[in-house]
C-alpha cells in the first residue's frame, strides 16, 4: 500500500500538553489528599491514645495503598 | 440495483438494512451498559448480605471502569481485525460468564474478578467496536444513526436501574443475575445472529451510497492492511488530540455527574429536588446527544463541539457562586445541553479525518481517553471535598478541563479532507 499521508505530525504537541498537565495535578492534588489523611490519622490516634492507652487505631481514615505513592510520586510533599 | 440506489440516494431517508443494524448496536449497547451503570442499586443489597464496606465494593466498580478504559484500544483492534460480528459473540459470552459468577460471589476478590474484570472486559469489547461497525454502514446521515446510538447511552441506564431494582425485590441477588444475564445474553445473541459487518456481506452498499461512485470500502480487510493502515492513523495530530479532548470533556462532566446530588445538598437543596435535577440533566442530555451529530454534520463539527465544550463548562460558574433554585434549574438546562453534545462530534470527525479506514483503534483510543477522564473526575470530586469540605475547587477543575477541551478542538485539523486519502 502506497499512501501519501502529507504533512505528518511526528510529536502530538497537544496531547502531550494534556498529558503532562493532567498528570502534574493527579499527582500534586493526590498527595496532598494523602497527607491530609496521614495528618488527620496522627492527630486522630495521638487524641485516642491520650484517651485510651490501648487504643492503636483511628476508626474514621484507614491507611490505602494509594496514598504513599502518591507522596513518593510528589516532589512537593 | 442501479437505478434503485440512485432513486435512493436522492431521498434523505429511505429504508435499508443499515437502519436495522442501527437498532441491533442500540440494544446492545443499552444491555452492555446496563449492569455497571445500575451499580448504584447493588451496593445497599451486597452490604446487607455480605456486610462488606461501601468503600470495598466500590472497588469492584472502579476495576470495571478502568479494565473497560484500559482494553479499549484493544477492543478496537479486535474489531478491525476480526469483525465487530465475532466481537459481539465474544462480549456475549463474557458477560453471561461476568453476570453468573457475579451472582455467586461471596468473597470481595471474586466480585472484583466477576464484575470488574470480566464484565468490564465485556463492556469495552461489546461497545467499542459496535460504533465504527455502524459507521460503516452509512455514508450519508451518519448524523441521524449515530444520534440514535449515543441516546442508547442515556436510557439503557435509566431503564437497568428500574429494571434491577424491581428484580432484587423480586427474585433477590442471585436470582436477578440468572435473569438478567440469561435474557440480555440470549438478546444479544439472537441480535448478533442477523447482524453483518459491513453492507457487501448482504451485497449492499452503505446507505446513501451511489453504485456508480467509487467506494473505497474493502469488506474483509488483511490483518497487515489494518496494522500498516493503523501506524498511519496514529502519525496524524487528530488520533491524538482527539482522546485528549474526550479526557478533558469526560473530567469536565464527570465531576457534576457523580456529586451534583451531594453539592444540591450542600446548597440546602432538598434530596427531591436534588434528585429531579439530576433527572433534568440526565433527560435533556439524552435529547442533544440525539440531535449533536446531526447538527454537526450541518453546522460544521468543530464548532458544535466547541460550543457544546463551552456550554458545558461556564454554567458550573452558576453552580460554583448561587444557592438560588431557579439559577441551579438554569444551570441544569444549559449544561445538559452541553454535556449531551460533548460526545456527539467524534464519530463524524473521524469520518472526515479517516473515511471509510477501518475506525475501531482510532475510536478505542478516543474511548481509552474518555473512560480515564470519567473515572478522574469521579475520583476528584470526592478527593477535594476530603480536602477543602467543598466542592468549589472540584467544580474549577471541571470549569478548566472543559474550557481546555474547548480550546483543544480550536487547533483541530480542519475536517475538510482526508488526512489519509487512500483506503483500499
Amino acid at each position: 500500500m502506497n499512501i501519501n499521508i502529507g504533512s505528518v505530525q511526528k510529536i502530538p504537541t497537544q496531547f502531550l500538553i494534556v498529558f503532562i498537565i493532567s498528570a502534574i495535578i493527579t499527582v500534586y492534588l493526590g498527595a496532598s489528599v494523602a497527607e491530609k489523611r496521614i495528618e488527620s490519622r496522627n492527630t486522630n490516634n495521638n487524641i485516642s491514645l491520650l484517651n485510651n492507652p490501648y487504643s492503636q487505631f483511628s476508626d474514621d481514615i484507614e491507611a490505602e495503598f494509594w496514598e504513599n505513592g502518591f507522596l513518593w510520586a510528589c516532589p512537593l510533599h | 440495483m442501479t437505478s434503485k440506489n440512485k432513486i435512493n440516494n436522492t431521498r434523505s431517508l429511505y429504508w435499508h438494512y443499515a437502519w436495522v443494524i442501527v437498532i441491533i448496536i442500540t440494544i446492545v449497547q443499552m444491555i452492555a451498559s446496563s449492569i455497571r451503570m445500575s451499580f448504584g442499586v447493588l451496593i445497599d443489597p451486597l452490604e446487607d448480605k455480605y456486610y462488606w464496606d461501601q468503600g470495598d465494593i466500590s472497588i469492584a466498580y472502579a476495576i470495571s471502569c478502568i479494565v473497560t478504559a484500559l482494553t479499549s484500544p484493544f477492543a478496537g483492534y479486535l474489531g478491525d481485525v476480526y469483525g465487530a460480528r465475532k466481537c459481539m459473540y465474544l462480549g456475549t459470552i463474557l458477560f453471561f460468564i461476568g453476570a453468573i459468577s457475579t451472582a455467586y460471589a461471596n468473597e470481595l476478590w471474586q466480585l472484583y474478578l466477576s464484575f470488574g474484570l470480566i464484565l468490564g472486559l465485556a463492556q469495552s469489547i461489546l461497545l467499542v467496536p459496535l460504533v465504527p461497525a455502524a459507521m460503516i454502514w452509512f455514508k450519508k446521515n451518519l448524523g441521524l444513526a449515530m444520534g440514535i446510538i449515543l441516546s442508547s447511552w442515556g436510557i439503557g441506564p435509566a431503564l437497568s436501574v428500574l429494571i434491577v431494582t424491581f428484580l432484587l425485590k423480586q427474585l433477590g441477588w442471585v436470582g436477578t443475575f440468572w435473569v438478567t444475564g440469561s435474557f440480555c445474553s440470549i438478546l444479544m445473541l439472537l441480535l448478533t445472529s442477523i447482524f453483518n459487518n459491513n453492507p457487501e456481506e448482504r451485497g449492499l452498499l452503505p446507505y446513501g451510497s451511489d453504485v456508480e461512485e467509487k467506494f473505497e470500502l474493502n469488506s474483509t480487510p488483511k490483518k497487515e492492511k489494518i496494522k500498516e493502515y493503523s501506524s498511519y492513523i496514529r502519525n496524524t495530530a487528530p488520533y491524538w488530540n482527539m482522546s485528549a479532548i474526550h479526557f478533558l470533556g469526560c473530567v469536565g462532566h464527570a465531576v457534576i455527574l457523580v456529586y451534583i446530588i451531594p453539592i444540591c445538598l450542600n446548597k440546602d437543596i432538598s434530596l427531591t429536588e436534588a434528585a429531579f435535577i439530576f433527572t433534568v440533566v440526565s433527560g435533556l442530555s439524552s435529547v442533544t446527544r440525539f440531535l449533536t451529530p446531526m447538527l454537526c454534520e450541518k453546522f460544521g463539527v468543530r464548532s458544535i463541539m466547541f460550543f457544546s465544550y463551552l456550554l458545558q463548562s461556564l454554567p458550573i460558574l452558576i453552580l460554583l457562586y448561587s444557592s438560588n433554585l431557579i439559577y441551579i434549574y438554569t444551570f441544569a438546562f444549559v449544561f445538559a445541553i452541553g454535556y449531551g453534545g460533548e460526545a456527539g462530534g467524534f464519530a463524524i470527525l473521524n469520518r472526515r479525518y479517516y473515511g471509510f479506514a477501518p475506525m475501531g483503534i482510532p475510536h478505542g483510543f478516543q474511548m481509552l481517553g474518555a473512560g480515564i477522564g470519567m473515572a478522574l473526575g469521579g475520583w476528584i470530586g470526592g478527593s477535594m471535598f476530603d480536602l477543602y469540605n467543598n466542592y468549589d475547587f472540584a467544580l474549577v477543575i471541571s470549569i478548566l478541563a472543559s474550557l481546555g477541551g474547548a480550546a483543544c478542538i480550536l487547533f483541530l485539523n480542519r475536517p475538510n479532507k482526508l488526512l489519509i486519502p487512500k483506503w483500499v
